[in-house]
């Protein structure tokens, strides 16, 4: 019985999780807010991966933009992608494929959270007991409303290869540290983990010097006798800050445009963030603490939760006694927590005017999910710890029972004044106290299987009560966004764009949504003439009549093109040819992210319009020739195509860089593979 | 004692219960406290907006959609009216949201309470009051009401509903496409006309017939009403000429208020033209069965906010 449930410690309330969160991973209730974009992103990317092409460029948003934004969001050289990729190729839908990833995803956080646990109290029962709380808490909602899982795995994963590197000195583990850090490295947002190791490091030095120095001491001495493996981890983790570098350089160039991001910023690259719109994403702005205590029943997915086994354990430890561990989580808890509560703190500011790296961070509330939650957790566990080692040392039964009782009933007197607290939260308070009476009465010693069967119990029926009730408010809440977003795509305003091409941002800005939208959903347009424009608000007046009517004239900059790109046709036909497919003289051969071919075969020269839009490092060919591409009607395609047949290609970026790509998925995959190699064989005890 | 205090003071710090006083100092030391409490009030209003949509479209026509959320308009206001108690557009929104979910007496609370400003009379708590009365057929306490209403201020009503934030919110909604100005014209229209109607019920006809004449020269709507409601004081009062004259007013404005035929064959009817009064009865009976849904024009009782 024993060994069984040793195997399955994990498993069974991972399954249980599950359970939970069936209807979001059976796909009846829909993924939320960001969350949803990157699911698209992710599911896009690893479905071109799958047919061989390397997405360079996504056709699909705001009409065509680069996309290295979305790459750098995901980071496409974690090597855990292909295992959606390898689901899709066994037959799994899209959706079904990126959910599993998540949820696979999620169980190696936790698994992760229980090895810190487990390194750090070496006992496997309080790393259960943290793997618990870890898993039934509302960490479990985001990966379902937001996309920080991506980067909180790696995050976390790091600081077990941290540790184990700290006590072991292997290679394995230091390899395991470079790739989460390349990982994390090559997404556009490495500073949330950069923050919070820089916090790690500095009270890790206040508390912990001598074991620092010892620490660094070895560390270089472990280099020094392994110079070839620490030059590759060198070279590996230089490599891996290529991406991020290229993306900077790119956010700078002017090739996209972040509105809704970057306004208010006074740095040239568009990922960074006014200070303003930091604050609307602090802690304090997204209110996700308002149902902890209260009206339990409609807490939102984004809402932070955590089953108040966790309060009990804080409460109740208070005569606990405290340790150097415990004060190094809670200064890192306090240290994160003053960032994450920007204008209200002082630390925030004074960091966004002197470091750059804060400039990028616009939703700062994920350090509660990435940091201060684990911890605090971690810190909690430690705590309970401490209590139940205070109990065992002490002959004073009666006195500890009382107290543990009083500890619960200040809990009990907490919640009554709150409304909205569900039945799972007296049953949680109720099986804490019979855990810590049993602890009490019986020999001081954790009962095997029932200790870990009743903190799993406290946990889980509050949380299962819990998330039955998101379930159905979820499904309720997805109904009136719905009937919202129909309601506002109907309506004229103005699009909130996050992320978009320049010119496809200016056109946004001044032609009605109706009206573009309309104009977009012609694929291809055939044109007689072609005029200069000027960026003017009277041009716009003009131009949004012209794609109103349809007329017969495309546009292109006079900055941008020559006489010999302009054409005057005077008896040509009022309208364009909007469907030139129909009327057979253009044919779509292939399209995928990064290439478009067409045939076409004309009368006499036109000038076509490709509705995506428009970008430098896009190529054209005519008949196997280099063609002038302009940019057309504002932000789109647009090249002059000969009479008779022709066979045309346009091709986004240049073959070294799909070389380089590729070539860097190879080389994560194969760092990846070697390290599994590498654990295995220096397999320990914990894993 | 002192050696007893120290050994106490220490085993105290040795607990994991100093982790409190910690947080506790880290709290009043490092965070601005005032900052946070008046961001989460911030946040806590912006999350509570409400979509107006629905709002506004029931207010336009209360038959036009049955099912609104009245809940999250009354949390909404709930909250500022807790941050802002001296807010009186909040109350008086409120108490037309409580009325809708059917707490009747707590919205009358709410808009007595939001009824006077700087001992001005407001305009939209003071309607909705006096709707209210009317509806109960509290004519003395509905016709008071509709009087402040009327002698309200309409800048200074233009001036509020401008220069608030929840009416800011409403005028963002894409279903509000109304101009204020006109909505409050039509509303104090809609005031007078249900004032003289109270008075009318209350057989004070000497001051309908003077407030009729006052509508008549102000630049209101509806004037026909106002000239059907003088008709029937004089109608009332036996003086058929009078009335006579002043439904043929009415009649020169609006051809399909069935009322003011019905009265005049009445008219007919007591001169001894039965042929006509026959006639005129026939008429009002027609246009009561096209069901106009402006008739009569006292039928218009809902509560409004703009």
């Amino acid at each position: 019985m024993r060994s069984l449930l040793d195997k399955y410690l994990l498993f069974i309330p991972f399954i249980l999780w599950i359970f939970c969160f069936r209807y979001f991973l059976n796909g009846h209730l829909p993924l939320e807010a960001d969350a949803l974009s990157y699911a698209e992103q992710i599911t896009f990317y690893t479905t071109n991966l799958s047919h061989g092409v390397y997405p360079l460029w996504s056709p699909g948003w705001w009409s065509g933009v680069p996309y290295d934004f979305f790459l750098r969001r995901m980071g496409d050289v974690n090597p855990l992608f292909s295992l959606i990729v390898l689901l899709k190729w066994l037959g799994v839908s899209s959706a079904m494929a990126y959910l599993i990833f998540i949820t696979m995803y999620y169980f190696l956080a936790g698994w992760a959270f229980y090895l810190i646990t487990r390194l750090l109290l070496e006992d496997r029962f309080y790393a259960f007991s943290a793997y618990v709380i870890f898993l039934f808490s509302s960490w479990g909602c985001q990966i379902f409303f937001n996309y920080i899982i991506i980067i909180f795995v790696p995050i976390i994963w790091f600081f077990y290869f941290l540790l184990r590197f700290s006590q072991e000195f292997k290679k394995g583990h230091l390899l395991g540290m470079c790739l989460c850090v390349g990982i994390i490295l090559t997404t556009y947002i490495p500073f949330f983990f950069l923050t919070i190791l820089t916090f790690f490091s500095f009270f890790y030095a206040v508390f912990y010097f001598s074991d620092l120095c010892a620490f660094l001491r070895r560390g270089l001495g472990f280099l020094a006798n392994n110079k070839i493996f620490a030059v590759f981890c060198i070279f590996f983790l230089l490599i891996s800050c290529v991406p991020g570098l290229l993306f900077y350089k790119e956010s700078k160039s002017g090739t996209f445009v972040m509105p809704s991001r970057h306004s208010g910023a006074d740095a040239a690259s568009q990922v960074t963030v006014g200070i303003e719109n930091v604050a609307n994403g602090d802690i304090i702005s997204h209110g996700d603490f308002d149902h902890i205590f209260d009206d339990q029943a409609n807490m939102g997915l984004g809402d932070i939760y955590i089953p108040y086994i966790f309060f009990l354990f804080l409460l109740s430890a208070a005569l606990g006694k405290v340790n150097k561990l415990i004060f190094f989580l809670l200064f890192n808890v306090l240290g994160v927590t003053l960032i994450t509560i920007t204008s209200a703190g002082g630390l925030h500011h004074f960091l966004y005017e002197h470091l750059i790296i804060f400039k990028f961070i616009r939703n700062i509330y994920y350090f509660f999910w990435l940091a201060i939650l684990p911890m605090s957790i971690l810190l909690a566990v430690i705590a309970f710890r401490s209590l139940l080692n205070a109990i065992a040392g002490s002959s004073k039964k009666t006195a500890w029972m009382v107290f543990i009782i009083i500890s619960h009933l200040l809990l009990v007197v907490f919640l009554c004044g709150h409304q909205g607290v569900l039945g799972g939260a007296w049953v949680a308070v109720a099986v804490s106290l019979i855990f810590f009476l049993i602890y009490i009465w019986s020999d001081k010693k954790i009962s095997y299987p029932a200790g870990f069967l009743l903190v799993f119990m406290a946990v889980f029926f509050q949380s299962a009560q819990l998330y039955a009730t998101l379930e159905k408010r979820t499904s309720t809440l997805q109904r009136q966004v719905d009937h919202q977003v129909s309601t506002t795509l109907q309506s004229s305003g103005k699009m909130d764009l996050y992320y978009a091409s320049p010119w496809f941002a200016v056109l946004v800005n001044y032609i009605d949504m109706p009206v573009l939208n309309a104009y977009r959903g012609h694929q291809f347009i055939l044109y007689d003439n072609v005029f200069p424009y000027a960026d003017t608000p009277e041009f716009f007046k003009s131009f949004q009549a012209s794609l109103s009517s349809g007329s017969n004239v495309a546009y292109v900059s006079k900055n941008e093109t020559s006489d010999a790109d302009w054409r005057n046709v005077p008896d040509a036909a009022a309208a364009a040819d909007v469907d030139p497919v129909s009327l057979g003289e253009l044919s779509l051969v292939s399209h995928d992210a990064n290439t478009w071919k067409v045939r076409t075969h004309l009368t006499n020269s036109r000038f076509l319009v490709i509705n995506d839009n428009y970008n430098s490092d896009w190529h054209a060919f005519i008949n196997g020739h280099p063609a002038r591409l302009l940019r057309a009607n504002v932000s789109f395609k647009g090249l002059w195509v000969p009479s008779g047949d022709s066979q045309i290609v346009l091709r986004f970026s240049s073959p070294k860089w799909y070389l380089y790509h590729f070539g860097l998925i190879a080389f994560f995959a194969g760092t990846f593979l070697y390290l599994l190699l590498m654990l295995r064989k220096q397999r320990g005890t914990y894993v | 004692m002192f050696r007893t205090l120290a050994s106490a003071i220490q085993w105290f710090l040795s607990r994991v219960l100093v982790i409190y006083i910690i947080l506790f100092i880290f709290i009043i030391s490092f965070v601005d406290l005032k900052a946070f409490d008046m961001r989460i009030k911030i946040r806590r209003l912006n999350n509570a907006i409400p979509d107006f949509s629905d709002m506004i479209i029931f207010s336009k026509d209360p038959k036009a959609k049955i099912e609104v959320d009245w809940k999250s308009y009354q949390r909404y206001f709930e909250i500022i009216m807790k941050y802002m108690p001296d807010d009186l557009v909040s109350r008086q929104l409120l108490g037309y949201a409580d009325y809708y979910s059917g707490q009747e007496q707590k919205a009358i609370d709410l808009l007595q309470t939001s009824s006077v400003l700087n001992g001005q009379n407001l305009f939209w708590p003071n309607y909705n009051l006096g709707i209210i009365y009317y509806k109960r057929g509290m004519w003395p306490q509905a016709a008071q009401c509709f009087l402040k209403v009327v002698s309200s201020s309409p800048k200074l009503t233009l001036f509020l509903m401008e220069n608030s934030i929840v009416y800011k919110q409403i005028f963002a909604s894409p279903y509000f496409k109304y101009s204020i100005s006109d909505e409050i014209k039509d509303a104090q229209s809609e005031a007078n006309i249900l004032l003289l109607s109270c008075l009318y019920s209350m057989r004070q006809y000497d001051k309908v017939i003077l407030l009729s004449n006052l509508a008549i020269t102000n630049d209101l709507s509806y004037k026909d009403a106002f000239y059907n409601y003088a008709g029937l004081s004089y109608f009332a009062a036996g003086q058929y000429q009078k009335a006579f004259v002043l439904f043929q007013k009415s009649l020169t404005i609006e051809k399909n208020d069935p009322e003011t035929y019905y009265y005049i064959s009445g008219i007919f009817q007591k001169a001894g033209q039965l042929e006509q009064a026959r006639a005129f009865l026939q008429i009002s009976y027609t246009l009561h069965q096209k069901n106009d849904p402006r008739f009569p024009y006292e039928s218009q009782d809902s509560l409004r906010f703009f």
